[in-house]
């Protein structure tokens, strides 16, 4: 009797209209575990190389893991993983909430889509049945009407909603997906590929009931992060005040990306940050499910915008994208574009980044007035904020070549556009800067989802003034000394090589980084009790570590045979360019440095010079199937580290 | 030469400026404190919850990072009259 899994994944053919049940073994599921490495598997077995993202061939994968379910903070989340439409390669994108939770007692660990409905539909997965409904009606309605015309025609409250709004519908390239109306599975797009397929939403609901080897151990656990978790500071700030606590530090330090990454500092930044938003407006904060840190704000207005508190509050990277990034600091116009993003689901780190793409092409001349539909778009216009992430919903005027995402926006404004998009594989530069963080910089350059943040911890968080506490914690990875921020020597890619590995296993196993990371309160050897008690295998910190490096190959397995242009590893050109004022004036990456970091991390991972992972890197993964997929792409002379 | 003491300003980020409702502080120290002993001066001003804010877990080593006039600072940085001192929360990855 499996535990903490029901092993059963749900198969979904849209195009054909069938549903069917794929059953692994143990061995599968403890290779696999979860997440990225489920999506992966069958993005590796069943989607035929270059695959168009949004049509019938492209697999979408919801999957939660095998630890998935135990009542316990931290073990609510699933993954979205699916060919990208903005990055033409894999995307994979984590949401916490309550949709997770709600498969797993409804029966399944996951739900693999395939195919293209002709008609919008939705998917009802219930206690072990599932059906495909029509969804004619709920085709270009909002995400809150919506879910609430699905929990009533299906007539209980609690039935959990996965959807895709507006923008999805609209194939913005960055649009999300939503669960429960303000849980979100952001960046790579993966709500436009449900878009394309017609399907509007998973809504699921379950009354089984998961068996986990150890339960007193899980009470034990859950109790002991209950009653202990803000003792740490990282975790004891998510509860206090979210993630938009980042806001102000980081603006305070000079590393809150400003006018599009001109900057990092912003005057009069405290007008947005999370403290001024906690005392100047309505904030709740907000759980996930069995978790305590309640990390989530929800926030509520009525002047000078009617924020709906259903769609939640802006994280850090919300408030920085769409405030900072633009110039804004007026935090009334920052939350109602949040609310927006939300509303409709569109990223609101790529919406904020490719509004401010615009705002500088607007101030350096290359698009006018005129181009920008009448509105003037300067940046620090946060009316002008608001409304352009409206027509970005709706692909109205220039936000039709928005919603395309910078890349290609810049491709169709030309003019010397290109300069101003930062972005990496295709996906817009999240809201921290590598010319302070060393590590944060190669996590941009190699990670096969586009940039992306949480790559591995930040550098800040192991440097000579970091808590003491969270090295501790660190250590029973290997790295034992404080490194300097911006560094990117040897040491550092050592750190960057174990910690890469362990996010890895974290979206493997769907485990929230806000409870996991390294720096948060679990230990790491609480991590690996719990997964025990859970599952009743011997695992250890090896193992899932092992199954962190699984995922970053098959990740570096299916870009390859994507034969993308876009597959390089490399960082945008302004992140060359000195920083050009405030506390950190003048940082910047050196490309020397970066070329020489990228080919010691190709050593490290023990992949060739073309980014190829090797044979018995394979094998000692137990990927020895890929093999024949990658061999092809070994020892072609293809020079894939720079622009 | 005088050694008499010295008025610095220390202003809160984060979690601790809302739980500690401190915003910004002059504090009168004694020539040749240090950061260290600022963070303590501050504890005894505004009580017991400051150390859980600003101290680490455990009472091993601290829950923020310090800088002085712009400069990243350490724990045994010695200050000057007339030194800004903020206490920066640690800005976790994600």
């Amino acid at each position: 009797m499996p535990y903490g899994y029901n092993g059963k994944i749900l198969k979904v053919n849209l195009s054909t209209a069938t549903i069917g049940v794929d059953e692994h073994d143990e061995v599968w599921y403890r290779t696999y575990l979860g997440g990225a490495c489920v999506g992966a598997y069958y993005l590796l077995k069943e989607m035929p190389a270059r695959a168009d993202p949004y049509g019938p061939d492209n697999v979408l994968v919801f999957t939660t893991s095998v630890l998935v379910g135990a009542p316990m903070s931290g073990y609510n989340r699933y993954s979205v993983v699916g060919k990208s439409g903005l990055t033409g390669l894999i995307g994979d994108t984590q949401s916490s909430g309550f949709w997770g939770p709600e498969l797993k007692l409804a029966g399944f660990d996951a739900a693999v889509v395939k195919g293209r409905s002709d008609r919008p539909v939705y998917l009802w997965i219930h206690d072990g049945q599932a059906e495909i409904r029509d969804a004619s009606h709920l085709w270009g309605r909002e995400t809150k009407e919506v879910q609430e015309t699905i929990r009533a025609e299906l007539g209980d409250r609690l039935v959990r909603v996965a959807q895709t709004g507006i923008g999805g519908e609209k194939l913005v390239r960055f649009a999300n997906v939503t669960n429960d109306l303000n849980h979100f599975n952001g960046r790579t797009g993966m709500g436009a590929v449900m878009g394309a397929k017609k399907l509007k939403a998973i809504a699921v609901r379950g009354h089984g009931k998961l068996e986990f080897k150890d339960p007193s151990k899980i009470q034990e656990l859950a109790r002991y992060f209950t009653q202990t978790f803000r003792q740490n500071p990282a975790n004891r700030g998510h509860y206090d005040l979210g993630t938009s606590e980042f806001v102000g530090v980081q603006n305070a330090d000079g590393q809150l990306p400003t006018r599009n990454f001109q900057t990092g500092h912003l005057e009069d930044g405290e007008k947005i940050s999370g403290e001024t938003m906690h005392e100047t407006m309505s904030v709740k904060g907000e759980s996930c499910w069995a978790c305590a840190t309640r990390c989530k704000r929800v926030v509520s207005a009525e002047e000078p915008y009617r924020i709906d508190p259903a769609y939640g509050g802006p994280e850090y990277e919300a408030v920085s994208a769409l405030g900072s990034d633009t110039g804004t600091t007026d935090l009334a116009a920052v939350v109602k574009a949040n609310e927006l993003c939300n509303r409709y689901t569109l990223d609101c780190i790529s919406t904020g980044a490719v509004i401010a793409f615009a705002m500088e092409c607007y101030e350096r001349g290359i698009l006018t007035k005129a181009d920008a539909d009448g509105l003037d778009l300067r940046f620090g216009n946060g009316g002008a904020v608001v409304a352009m992430v409206e027509k970005i919903a709706r692909r109205e005027g220039l936000g039709d070549v928005l919603a395309e995402g910078v890349m290609r926006a810049a491709e169709q404004i030309g003019r010397g556009a290109e300069k101003y998009a930062l972005h990496w594989r295709g996906q817009e530069l999240p809201m921290h800067d590598p010319r302070v963080k060393g590590m944060l910089g190669i996590s941009y350059a190699v990670s096969p989802i586009g940039a992306d943040h949480v790559v591995v911890e930040h550098d800040t968080d192991f440097n000579f003034t970091a808590p003491q506490v969270w090295l501790d914690q660190l250590t029973p990875l290997g790295p034992l000394e404080r490194l300097e921020t911006s560094s990117i020597d040897n040491k550092k890619l050592r750190m960057f090589y174990y910690l890469q590995q362990h996010f890895s296993f974290l979206d493997t196993l769907t485990l929230c980084l806000f409870d996991f990371g390294p720096v948060r309160h679990y230990k790491m050897a609480e991590l690996v009790e719990g997964a025990q008690a859970i599952t009743g295998w011997e695992l250890s910190l090896h193992e899932l570590m092992k199954a962190g490096e699984r995922r970053v190959n098959m990740f570096r397995a299916f870009n390859l045979r994507e034969e993308s242009p876009l597959d390089r590893f490399w960082l945008p050109e302004r992140m060359f360019e000195p920083i050009q004022s405030g506390p950190r004036q003048g940082a910047r990456v050196d490309p020397d440095k970066l070329r020489v970091a990228l080919r010691k991390y190709f050593e490290i991972m023990n992949w060739d010079e073309g980014g190829v992972p090797r044979e018995m890197k394979l094998a000692e993964l137990d990927l020895d199937w890929l093999e024949p997929m990658v061999a092809p792409y070994r020892g072609v002379v293809r020079e894939v580290i720079g622009a | 030469m005088s050694a008499g003491p010295i008025e610095v300003t220390v202003r809160l980020y984060g979690a601790a400026r809302v739980a500690l409702r401190c915003r910004e502080r002059e504090l009168t120290l004694p020539q040749g404190a240090t950061v260290a002993g600022l963070v303590d001066e501050l504890v005894r001003e505004v009580g017991p919850l400051a150390r859980e804010y600003l101290v680490g877990p455990g009472g091993r080593g601290y829950a923020v990072a310090f800088s002085v006039d712009g400069e990243a600072a350490q724990p045994e940085a010695r200050l000057r009259d007339g030194d800004q001192v903020a206490l920066l929360p640690p800005t976790a990855g994600g």
